[in-house]
């Protein structure tokens, strides 16, 4: 039996390798083309040019032209820079940000472990999006702003986490051993501790990069987060809506390219999952 | 049953612990308050959804009653608008902007209504005279009564406008009253200074006619002589009215009317098409295309005084040439923005007023920009001195670059597109604008935090001339806010306060457009529109300019 | 006997100063709000009255609503007033919060509670189902579908379900009244995103009780699968479950704004989102403040029936 489940798991194994090495290429395509497709535009994607207003997608534009004849395409990939590179951004500052707590709750413990956890706690005691509207409230509209909320949003998850970590580290016994050859605490946290850490800090920060992007993108969609003209995603799909009848070609390219950007990142997310998960089960 | 206990006890020492950690009685009361609440709510939420099936149940039913109902021959017209066309605070007229919305919807009358040329034509008055440069006496109609029944005579007249410019500060500035004596029908007004504008001045919604003596509804608010009587009203939501019984002005042809505000542009559009609503009130101009190829609706548009237009800071390096502002002006898109951004709803402007009113449009004016022309722009730069010294793509003269940061209003399109347009032809003749967008734009219009301002403002509600020049045009006006200063714009404008004969007034008033369209302090882009759609069952509609007035006696449905 | 209770009170003790710490953070952080919001409350509310504003004016308002006073009284002013039943006044149309919110609140409840039924009914099963066809073609089918679901913005899954039902269809109102009709959209929308988390998980959580030894163990003595499904893997997964409920319960109350806006269901989320547009602090600022203590009560709860429903923890309590 065990036999069975174990043959079964490296089965699984290759086939998870596989789609690892699919979806991190998927990956890398999507930021090349958010990266560099601003140099092979067919068209400027701010060019205003009111003689093809509202085409339908045809050999010149194969996306359609929005309300001031703007290349739909052009505007989804320079969009896609900013809409892709933002959550990336806010991915990146929690991940540092919220271990960097969890850290240094776990291992200071005592009143500071539990003030940091309340904050935690008060943090996540409010609906994520509800926080997210709370703080893009107060700061206005904005990329910053945007990515500010959604930082406030998501950094609790890594706090808890290392913190968490950290503390089944602290009772591991290579750790206390590394204490009693006088190896000094932070020289333990580099050394031991966060390179094991970041493994998981890792795959939640590549699970959470397809749901930031979704959050953002709400958020523009309500009038927080990125304002026109800026050609974020959420902000555009907020401005297409108003011909959502007329000229669908624009919301739909707009959307079917941020479904698709959500997918490749939550498929690459969940490919890492499953790596690590096997790793663990092999360890 | 225990953890049941256990649960009580710990909700009762969560009020007595938060008392301990330090913040006092009030958290205690709070959270009381909180627990207490959300069980209440959620109780409620078990209600609503008892009264959700209950309604559901009630809607079939209520349905197949419609049906009857309407081949019984009762006339009901639902209509949609946003939170600017029917967001009524209160249904008193006293009350902040709540006249306007009540005149919208037909339930409040004033003494004289603007016509689609802007003049004020008699309405409740049957006659008027000028006794002198500050007297006028209005004669009411004979034979009107408020909906509740009472007549409406000068005395009812007079406590209604007591009631409020005592309620409403904005009364006294849109018409100042030394005194009012009532005699019968007869109301004198004495103004507390020559006012050639009364008639228009008595247009304003805010001095609409209601009865000041019956005792006001908590709910539904002020008794008028409208063809139409609230009976059910959710502020900011919606109103139902029914026929008003005692409407002086002929039956009205229909039995209710609901109007909603739905503030989603889709689910409004939707709405329409789904038959849920019969009409829209103001129409956004980029939805019209939906209907205007469909036989099942109406689009009908007429220009309003709205106005979308630039305001320049002249305090800005660049700005403060005339020349720049003129390059600027050839480099407006007027027609496409007019044509493609509002489908044809809106007009062209190359003057200050739209042409409907006496002094506006074009004729007679000496217009210095006529036409979008980027080369033109290019030409009037390059003889004004401007050179791309640095091949940056950017105009310059004495170091300075022409770059510019636009403002315009986050939440309306047109405007933002007009600024997209312009950054877009802008580039081309060498000038840089960058657009940010805010909530509120006065605080930085104000603290002259902008170079160039989008703006978008109705540039003569009772169709005179005063208001916008008093406004923007002369030295230090409430809202000039580019800095502009012309002495011969401010002594037309002092000969226009005290001018009663129309004549005069509109020459004076074209005199002043002519200094401003030389001086180009603003530039006026294009007069909107205003539209209204409905389902062709819908007659009798009048889409008037002023956006007072929209349900009156003669709209009807038929089945 | 003594020592037991002792510890029980003392668990219930940290969890009342817990829920404390909580509930003044939660409301701090709320009244911060519109304590740091860029507008001033006494100018628009002065601006709203047609007045003309003039610096004394403005000051003695600011005096009257004690915007002079420093945070900490101002705090203590909101919620001694918050506690009250006052959540202020709206600016944008001078109407009392608490008046809003009567009529919203019970709307949006009944919006979530329906959404949070329809999730459950959808993803339970389904998530059942294919952890039981694990790599099967259903099983391939439902993680294909959540996937899809997972990845597509709430707001465009909405404007798809009004053209298509309410457009083409006309089987639905665009306007989503309070009724049965008018809230199918809406809940849908909601609960179908919703699902396709929901579903990943159960299925996520019956798998790892299936491949539990005890499983294995009640298989080898023939007890059916049905029976071990009902008595004993469901009953163990209950717990993990409804924690999955009390966190997804927080993802719908944030949803269900953008959803209730689009579909005009007149609930706190449309609210909240129109009073974005207008800057409309107060609105704002208790529409946090309710989500949040709906979140935590709900959370509660949960807490509560956890201990209730998990055997193991209640063999403990006991």
């Amino acid at each position: 039996m065990m036999n069975f489940r174990n043959g079964k798991k490296t089965g699984e194994g290759a086939s998870s390798d596989i789609r690892l090495i699919m979806s991190s290429l998927a990956v890398l395509l999507l930021l090349a083309i958010c990266l560099f497709g601003e140099h092979f535009l067919p068209h400027d994607p701010y060019l205003v040019d009111m003689g093809n207003a509202f085409l339908p997608p045809c050999r010149d534009y194969i996306f359609g032209t929005d309300n001031l004849g703007r290349c739909v395409m052009c505007r989804i990939i320079a969009g896609g820079k900013t809409s892709v590179f933002v959550a990336l951004g806010v991915v990146f500052v929690v991940m540092i940000l919220g271990t960097l707590i969890g850290v240094i709750a776990g291992f200071a413990g005592g009143i500071l472990d539990n003030a940091l956890m309340k904050v935690t706690l008060v943090f996540q005691a409010f609906p994520a999006f509800v926080l997210a509207i709370a703080i893009g409230a107060i700061l206005g509209t904005g990329i910053i702003a945007g990515m500010i909320a959604l930082i406030a949003v998501y950094w609790t998850t890594y706090a808890r986490l290392s913190r968490s970590m950290i503390l089944a580290y602290k009772n591991d016994n290579y750790i206390k051993a590394a204490r009693l050859y006088g190896a000094s605490p932070s020289a333990i946290v580099f050394k031991y501790v966060l390179p094991n850490t970041l493994g998981v800090m890792a795959v939640t920060a590549a699970l959470d990069v397809g749901n930031v992007i979704l959050s953002m993108a709400g958020l523009s969609f309500i009038g927080l987060g990125a304002a026109r003209p800026t050609a974020e995603w959420g902000a555009v799909m907020n401005e297409a809506s108003a011909y959502f009848q007329t000229a669908p070609w624009i919301i739909m390219f707009n959307g079917i390219t941020l479904f698709l950007a959500v997918i490749v990142f939550n498929l690459f997310g969940d490919s890492l999952r499953d790596k690590l998960d096997s790793k663990r089960i092999n360890k | 049953m225990k953890k049941k206990n256990l649960f009580a006890v710990a909700l009762a020492t969560v009020l007595s612990a938060s008392a301990i950690a330090g913040c006092g009685a009030k958290e205690e009361a709070l959270e009381n308050n909180a627990e207490t609440e959300v069980v209440e709510s959620t109780e409620d939420a078990a209600e609503a959804a008892e009264e959700a099936s209950e309604e559901a149940s009630e809607d079939a039913a209520t349905e197949t009653e419609e049906v009857s109902e309407e081949s019984s021959g009762a006339k009901k017209l639902v209509a949609g608008a946003t939170t600017g066309f029917f967001g009524a605070e209160s249904l008193d007229v006293a009350y902040n902007w709540d006249g306007w919305l009540m005149s919208i919807f037909g339930i409040s009358e004033n003494l004289f209504r603007l016509d689609s040329n802007f003049v004020p034509q008699p309405w409740l008055v049957s006659d008027y005279k000028q006794v002198d440069d500050t007297t006028w006496v209005f004669t009411i109609k004979d034979g009107i009564k408020f909906s509740n029944g009472t007549d409406v005579t000068a005395q009812a007249v007079k406590d209604c406008f007591d009631r409020t410019y005592a309620n409403n500060d904005r009364a006294d500035s849109t018409l100042s009253i030394e005194s009012m004596e009532a005699d019968g029908q007869d109301l004198t007004i004495k103004t507390t200074q020559p006012n050639p504008t009364i008639l228009n001045d008595l247009c304003d919604p805010l001095l609409g006619i209601y009865d000041a003596n019956a005792e006001v509804d908590e709910v539904l608010g002020v008794s008028c002589t409208g063809p139409y009587v609230a009976t059910e009203f959710t502020a900011m939501s919606e109103v139902k009215m029914v026929k008003n019984e005692y409407y002086w002005g002929g039956e009205p042809k229909l039995d209710e009317v609901e109007l909603k505000i739905l503030d989603d542009t889709n689910a409004l559009q939707m709405a329409l098409q789904n038959g849920e609503i019969d009409m829209i009130a103001q129409l956004d101009a980029s939805s019209t295309k939906l209907f205007t190829g469909d036989d099942n609706f109406v689009v009908e548009g007429v220009t309003s005084t709205r106005s979308d237009f630039l305001m320049y800071n002249l305090n800005t390096k660049g700005l403060d040439d005339q020349a720049v502002r003129y390059a600027i002006g050839y480099c407006i898109d007027r027609d496409n923005f007019a044509n493609v951004v509002y489908e044809g709803y809106a007009t062209s402007s190359y003057g200050i007023y739209p042409e409907g009113i006496a002094y506006g449009g074009t004729d007679g004016l000496d217009i210095p920009v006529d036409k979008y022309d980027v080369e033109k722009a290019k030409e009037i730069l390059a003889e004004a001195g401007y050179t791309d010294s640095d091949n940056d793509g950017i105009l310059d003269k004495d170091g300075e670059k022409l770059s510019f940061n636009a403002i315009t209003y986050s939440y309306n399109d047109a405007s933002i597109q007009l600024g997209d347009m312009l950054q877009s032809s802008l580039k081309e003749a060498g000038i840089e604008l960058k657009i940010t967008t805010y909530d509120v734009l006065d605080e930085y219009l104000a603290d002259g935090a902008y170079d160039i301002a989008i703006l978008s403002y109705a540039m003569a509600p009772t169709g005179t001339p005063q208001y916008f020049v008093n406004m923007l045009f002369t030295t230090g006006a409430s809202n000039n806010y580019a800095g502009y200063s012309n002495a011969t714009v401010d002594e037309l404008a002092g000969e226009l306060a005290t001018e009663f004969d129309t004549d005069k007034q509109t020459e004076i008033a074209k005199k002043i457009c002519q200094e401003v369209v030389t001086d180009r302090p603003f530039d006026f882009v294009i007069h909107q529109q205003l539209i209204c759609v409905w389902n062709k069952k819908v007659s009798g509609v009048t889409v008037n300019p002023t956006e007072y007035y929209l349900i009156d006696a003669n709209i009807d449905v038929e089945e | 006997m003594i020592n037991k209770s002792g510890d029980i009170m003392k668990r219930w003790i940290v969890a009342i100063f817990n829920a404390a710490v909580l509930i003044v953070g939660i409301t701090f952080l709320s009244f911060l709000l519109v304590y740091l919001s860029p507008s001033d409350p006494a100018e628009i509310l002065l601006g709203k009255s047609g007045m003309m504003v003039t610096d004394e004016v403005l000051e003695a308002k600011r005096q009257e609503l004690g915007l002079n006073k420093p945070m900490i009284v101002q705090y203590g002013l909101w919620l001694n007033n918050f506690v009250h039943g006052d959540m202020g006044v709206s600016f944008k149309n001078s109407k009392s919060v608490s008046q809003l919110f009567a009529i919203a609140l019970p709307n949006t409840l009944l919006l979530t509670a329906v959404s949070m039924l329809l999730t459950i009914i959808i993803s339970t099963p389904v998530g059942i189902i294919s952890a039981y066809k694990k790599d099967g073609i259903t099983d391939g089918i439902v993680r294909a579908v959540t996937y899809l679901f997972i990845s597509i913005p709430a707001f465009f899954l909405a404007l798809i379900f009004l053209y298509v039902f309410s457009l083409k269809l006309k089987l639905l109102p665009v306007v989503g009244k309070v009724s049965l009709k008018g809230i199918i959209m809406p809940s849908l929308v909601l609960s179908l995103t919703l699902s396709a988390w929901y579903i990943r998980q159960v299925r996520a959580i019956i798998l790892k009780e299936l491949e539990a030894p005890y499983v294995m163990g009640l298989r080898s003595r023939g007890i059916s699968e049905r029976s071990i499904l009902f008595s004993h893997v469901l009953v163990c997964s209950l717990a993990p479950l409804l924690t999955l409920f009390a966190m997804s319960f927080g993802t719908m109350l944030g949803g269900s704004a953008i959803v209730e806006s689009i579909f005009s269901w007149n609930g706190m989320g449309k609210l909240a989102v129109d009073a974005i547009s207008a800057r409309d602090y107060p609105v704002i600022q208790a529409f946090v403040v309710w989500m949040a203590i709906i979140f935590m009560v709900i959370n509660y709860l949960v807490d509560v029936l956890y201990k209730l429903v998990d055997p193991r923890i209640r063999r403990n309590l006991g």
